[in-house]
């Protein structure tokens, strides 16, 4: 059991937290979402089916979950509140001054993470929808909508 | 849309944790599972140690809880209503005659009248006995039957102590005698709702009554006692293997309240299979 985690931790770690980081736009909230989603992989591991491209999806789905329940928390909303935006994204200042993430941190969550499975992970709308537990034309609105958006955002920035 | 995809390969593969990071939280997570392989057999057996020790300490009141035999006081009418759920197994097709009332048979002697030995034979059923009634018989007190099958019956022993006493004109300065009467009742599955030989009824307590709850550490249960005539007369009832006990003890000539109290509770201690 501990090898197929280790497989799968070593496999999908950052793609999980790169949908956390999607989400949160912050990193030290992303590390800890992966860290709760592969504990509930280990947890899980041997309920799960033998199918790398499913326990993949169950881990976006669950990451997803654990990041909108961060976001919901009165502890995240005070967090967010009361701390700049700049000095949250200050540690990984070369990263934050890559176009994109500025125009995708200026964007909602809801664009984000369409985007984050669409253009990264290659999901279509269908794949997406089951995901974020969306309609298929909600994703499909979102996707059209992100792209004028960061196109827009990047050519201001 | 080439440009895109590209630019969001580019800038998303820089998003990731340091090797040693992602290690150290792939050991922890190990680990936790190891923590609470070691945990939770902790845990549980607290938990067991604990359920073990409310056990011990509560265990007259966790008896109590699953006695048959409830009573409630009811201030307003200045009445104990007694009740039991208690439903025996016995055997039903025993040959015990329905009677009302005993009476004597052609010999002049009462009928239905049983040895405790006879009567477990006849019901497959185990009774109380108290070495306080000495060798006398059982009897029939009352029998009612359904379709034929025991739905309910009750039987009676008694038994009065140093009753050469009773005959003698002049009695010692320290006399005293005892009557016990004790019976025992049971409704069983065949009972219908009109039947309510297991107890169900209310007691009126009286001016100088007084009520306790006695736990028989013999027979590890609860009984109501009532005492009244300045304790010198008393009632316990009680369920054991869904059978209800009762008992009338009186007591004559010299004793006092602290005695009487003593000697029920004495009696009640000396009852076994």
């Amino acid at each position: 059991m501990d090898d197929l985690f280790i497989e799968l931790f070593k496999k999908y770690h950052n793609d999980v937290y790169r949908l956390a980081y999607g989400y949160t736009l912050n990193f030290q909230d992303a590390e800890d979402i992966m860290q709760q989603t592969f504990i509930k992989l280990y947890k899980n591991i041997n309920k799960l089916k033998q199918d790398e491209e499913y326990t993949k999806k169950w881990l976006f789905k669950v990451a997803s979950n654990q990041s909108k329940d961060l976001l919901k928390s009165f502890w995240k909303k005070k967090k967010t509140n009361c701390e700049n935006f700049d000095v949250i994204i200050s540690n990984k200042q070369n990263l934050e001054k890559e176009d994109l993430i500025q125009a995708l941190s200026k964007i909602d969550k809801k664009y984000r993470i369409p985007f984050y499975l669409h253009y990264y992970e290659g999901y279509n709308a269908k794949e997406i929808a089951k995901i974020m537990k969306l309609s298929e034309s909600a994703v499909k609105s979102r996707l059209t909508r992100v792209k004028d958006k960061i196109k827009k955002e990047m050519e201001i920035i | 849309m080439n440009k895109l995809n590209k630019k969001t390969k580019e800038v998303f593969n820089k998003i990731k944790i340091s090797d040693s990071r992602s290690n150290e939280i792939m050991t922890e997570i190990l680990d936790s599972k190891k923590k609470s392989f070691i945990l939770k057999p902790i845990i549980i057996s607290c938990f067991a140690i604990m359920i073990c020790m409310i056990g011990i300490v509560y265990a007259e009141e966790i008896v109590s809880t699953f006695n048959t035999f409830r009573f409630k006081m009811n201030d307003k009418k200045g009445a104990l209503d007694m009740y039991s759920d208690a439903i025996a197994e016995i055997d039903y097709d025993a040959n015990i005659p329905e009677a009302e009332r005993e009476s004597l048979d052609k010999n002049g002697k009462y009928n239905n009248y049983y040895s405790y030995e006879d009567l477990e034979g006849l019901l497959k059923i185990k009774l109380l006995k108290s070495s306080y009634f000495g060798n006398n018989l059982l009897h029939q007190r009352t029998t009612k039957k359904v379709n034929n099958k025991i739905a309910a019956a009750s039987f009676g022993i008694e038994n009065f102590t140093n009753s050469n006493l009773n005959s003698q004109t002049n009695l010692p300065d320290d006399w005293k005698i005892e009557f016990f009467n004790m019976s025992f009742s049971f409704k069983t599955k065949f009972a219908t709702e009109d039947i309510k030989e297991n107890y169900s009824y209310s007691f009126f307590t009286g001016g100088d009554s007084q009520t306790e709850e006695y736990y028989i550490k013999n027979l590890k249960t609860s009984a109501l006692l009532i005492f009244t005539n300045h304790s010198k007369h008393c009632i316990v009832k009680f369920d054991y293997d869904n059978i209800s006990y009762f008992f009338d003890l009186s007591f004559f000539g010299n004793w006092d309240s602290d005695s009487t109290h003593f000697r029920v509770e004495e009696i009640l201690e000396t009852l076994s299979y």
